[in-house]
């Protein structure tokens, strides 16, 4: 054998797997063709929408590893059942059930889809709405309580119960992002995102840059708008699986 | 590859003489910085695993955060020692089989300084927050071309000494090398390119990622480990490999099918279902030449047992083969898309990579080290009883890890995943013994590999035996022996000069 028959036969058993896996699917994924909602003549096209500061999020949320515990992604059911995980894949109450799978476009605007290593910590595909929720709950605005929640993921008064009673959180393993936050001295009305804790008369802390735009990027995760139909696979049948899960 | 030792002219115990003096400050800077930076990849890990269970570990400071410091431990890890280790054990296996001396120490030594550089420039990065956050490929962006440059300076002249090689005849390890020496960069240069330089679908460039960690694996690490168990095996036991055109099968086998494998990671995720099938088959059946290679290896072992105990290169090559064969099952184990279900968001991702870094590939570097230094420092190993350590705690935690974690536990947590209707808490739970139980494993490998990096710093410092009796791990040599009686080496070398 000679070197050179020898790199010959490398390029062909590697170069067809690179061909196919790398290259043309890549280009192909850089053209998607853009989707009706429905079949009908008149209906609109796909457009998926979101808002915050996603790509300085992003790269901080990946910065500080959060991906190594945190998932954003629902599977099909074929592959997990996530999506009957009360809050996981959208919001299911009394107005409706936005949950479905995750979408291609859902990471529109990211240079790189945090699917995540492990689910050591919850999913995120849905934060926002969760945060949101939570929010209204301890009579925090969604970002206060955030913010809250990075500077002490431990912290019983954020989860409320039924009956506002606090839940006992520190089984969380979730480190606490203390870099995002400074010691401010107080001056005038103070910083609306200030927190409650640890502070005295003169001093609060208050969240840096770093934690204003990870927050933004955390409550922007609402991946649960309405897909075109074609694409909808979310199993919605009364008796189902998925109506057993809401009575949960 | 099958001469016996004692066997040899004089002009062939010089040729070799000349080539292990050729190489031995390339060699010992690759083995010593990569010895040092498991040790550094050992703390980072053992940090972070404890962290897993107890977020407050050493207090809550940012660099040493679960989310930097377990980054920081898998890329020191692969990059710092793996990667190193393999240089090392590639350029020597090279020139000794073209049987060509290396005129390049220098260019080697100053390549594998700025590789060093750039991994302390790397992880510093991911401490302070820099990294970006893709597997495998967290150190800062402007690391990978610094890596890939120095790369490409150490293979070349891998590469030239199979081009000067003395006889026709191609040794199967050298297959293998110059496959990795080959596919390194193809795979390193593709994952860096899309993912951190081109604008790819956010979805494609995760897809890739998988794909670069499992080539990685299949593509360098398994042909360096199977190409140094081929050599250390055919040499130990005076045989020729079983059966060459079997073994060339199999390099072939793997070099067809290992490129498919790794899109399995991503399963589920929208994009073309045949990239995340594929990816699994391909991983499932990337079994196939895995075994094949253990299976052929240890089958030119077979019948050596007492050789195996007394020698620790063998005993590490074997354990290594064993390794191997772990690993292939644990690839169709975890990558059946049946098992995805439990195992894609559990610590089993984790444990195919302890077993394929540790168990398997860094269990025949140790094979491979404890076989070359003695040849370029000419000193033997100081102690057995430290090589002895090194082996039990080595085996002793990457067993814990396959058996306990990978396999039991990593199922126990994604079953507790998918059952949606408990509370969150008790997927977190249901992780905690096996969290603490990582903890252990890597406690015990730090253990082995404190031992290992004091004893390879004092044969480096040329501390080491002045014997001409190699250290074996049961008994002492006979004076019947191939090695004659125990002589100073270099009183030995001064006399026949």
């Amino acid at each position: 054998m000679t070197l050179k028959t020898f790199i010959i036969g490398m390029l062909a058993s590697f170069g067809l797997a690179w061909m196919c896996m790398i290259a043309i699917p890549v280009a192909k994924m850089a053209s998607l063709p853009a989707v009706k909602m429905s079949s009908e003549e008149d209906a609109d096209y796909y457009q998926h929408q979101t808002s915050g500061r996603i790509v300085n999020g992003a790269a901080i949320y990946a910065a500080n590893g959060c991906y190594t515990c945190h998932s954003q992604l629902i599977r099909p059911t074929y592959l997990g059942s996530q999506i009957f995980r009360k809050d996981f894949a959208g919001v299911s109450n009394a107005d409706g059930d936005t949950r479905r799978e995750t979408h291609y476009d859902d990471y529109a605007g990211e240079k790189y889809a945090q699917i995540g290593l492990t689910r050591m910590g919850p999913d995120l595909s849905n934060f926002g709405h969760r945060a949101e929720a939570y929010g209204v709950k301890t009579g925090m605005s969604a970002e206060q309580w955030v913010i809250a929640h990075l500077y002490n993921p431990r912290n019983g008064a954020l989860q409320l119960g039924e009956q506002g009673e606090k839940i006992d959180m520190t089984w969380s393993n979730c480190p606490a992002q203390l870099q995002m936050f400074e010691k401010k001295d107080l001056v005038g009305q103070g910083d609306n995102l200030a927190l409650d804790a640890d502070t005295d008369a003169m001093t609060q802390i208050v969240p840096r840059e770093q934690a204003r735009v990870l927050t933004s990027y955390l409550l922007s995760l609402k991946r649960d708008s309405a897909m075109p139909e074609s694409m909808d696979h979310t199993p919605k049948v009364p008796g189902s699986a998925s109506a057993a899960a809401e009575k949960n | 590859m099958s001469t016996k030792s004692h066997a040899l002219t004089v002009e062939e115990i010089q040729l070799r003489s000349d080539i292990d003096r050729s190489l031995r400050h390339p060699v010992m800077f690759f083995f010593t910085s990569g010895a040092a930076w498991l040790a550094v990849s050992l703390v980072l890990g053992i940090i972070a695993s404890i962290k897993t269970h107890n977020p407050a570990f050493l207090g809550e400071y940012s660099f040493i955060q679960y989310g930097r410091a377990f980054p920081a431990h898998i890329n020191t890890l692969v990059y710092g020692w793996g990667a190193q280790a393999a240089f090392g054990v590639m350029i020597w296996l090279m020139a000794r089989l073209s049987r060509q001396p290396s005129k390049n120490a220098g260019t080697l030594l100053v390549a594998g300084h700025v590789w060093n550089l750039a991994i302390i420039l790397g992880t510093g990065g991911i401490l302070a927050g820099h990294g970006t956050g893709k597997h495998w490929m967290e150190f800062p962006t402007f690391v990978w071309p610094v890596l890939l440059a120095s790369y490409a300076a150490i293979a070349i002249w891998v590469m030239i000494s199979f081009r000067v090689r003395r006889d026709n005849h191609t040794y199967i390890s050298q297959w293998y090398i110059l496959g990795a020496c080959v596919w390194f960069p193809w795979i390193y240069l593709t994952a860096n390119l899309y993912v951190n330089v081109f604008d790819v679908h956010p979805l494609m460039a995760a897809a890739i990622n998988g794909w670069f960690r499992q080539a990685m694996v299949l593509l360098f690490f398994v042909p360096v480990g199977i190409a140094s168990a081929y050599y250390i095996t055919a040499k130990i036991t005076a045989r020729a490999v079983y059966n060459y055109s079997y073994a060339v099968g199999g390099f072939w086998a793997l070099a067809v099918i290992a490129p498919w494998a790794g899109m399995h990671v991503v399963m589920g995720t929208p994009i073309p279902l045949f990239l995340q099938y594929t990816g699994a088959a391909a991983t499932m059946l990337a079994s196939v030449p895995l075994i094949f290679s253990g299976v052929h290896i240890l089958k030119t072992i077979s019948g050596h047992s007492e050789l195996t105990a007394d020698s620790p290169s063998l005993r590490f090559t074997v354990a290594g083969m064993f390794g191997l064969l772990a690993l292939a099952v644990l690839g169709v184990i975890l990558a059946h898309p049946a098992a995805i279900r439990y195992s894609q968001f559990s610590l089993a991702g984790y444990g195919y990579e302890i077993l394929a870094l540790y168990g398997f590939f860094s269990m025949c570097m140790f094979g491979a080290i404890y076989f070359i230094v003695p040849r370029v420092t000419r000193r033997e190993w100081l102690s057995r009883r430290l090589i002895r350590t090194h082996f039990w705690f080595s085996v002793y935690g990457v067993c814990f890890v396959l058996l306990f974690c990978t396999l039991l536990g990593s199922f126990q947590q994604g079953a507790a995943q998918e059952n949606f209707n408990q509370p969150w808490k008790q997927a977190v739970n249901s992780t905690f013994p096996y969290a603490v139980g990582i903890t252990f494993a890597w406690c015990a490998i730090l253990w082995a590999n404190i031992f290992f990096f004091i004893h390879l710093t004092l044969m480096w410092l040329r501390l080491g035996r002045r014997s001409t009796h190699p250290t074996l791990l049961r008994r002492d040599h006979s004076e019947l022996g191939p090695h004659g009686p125990e002589g100073d080496v270099d009183e030995l070398e001064s006399a026949k000069a």
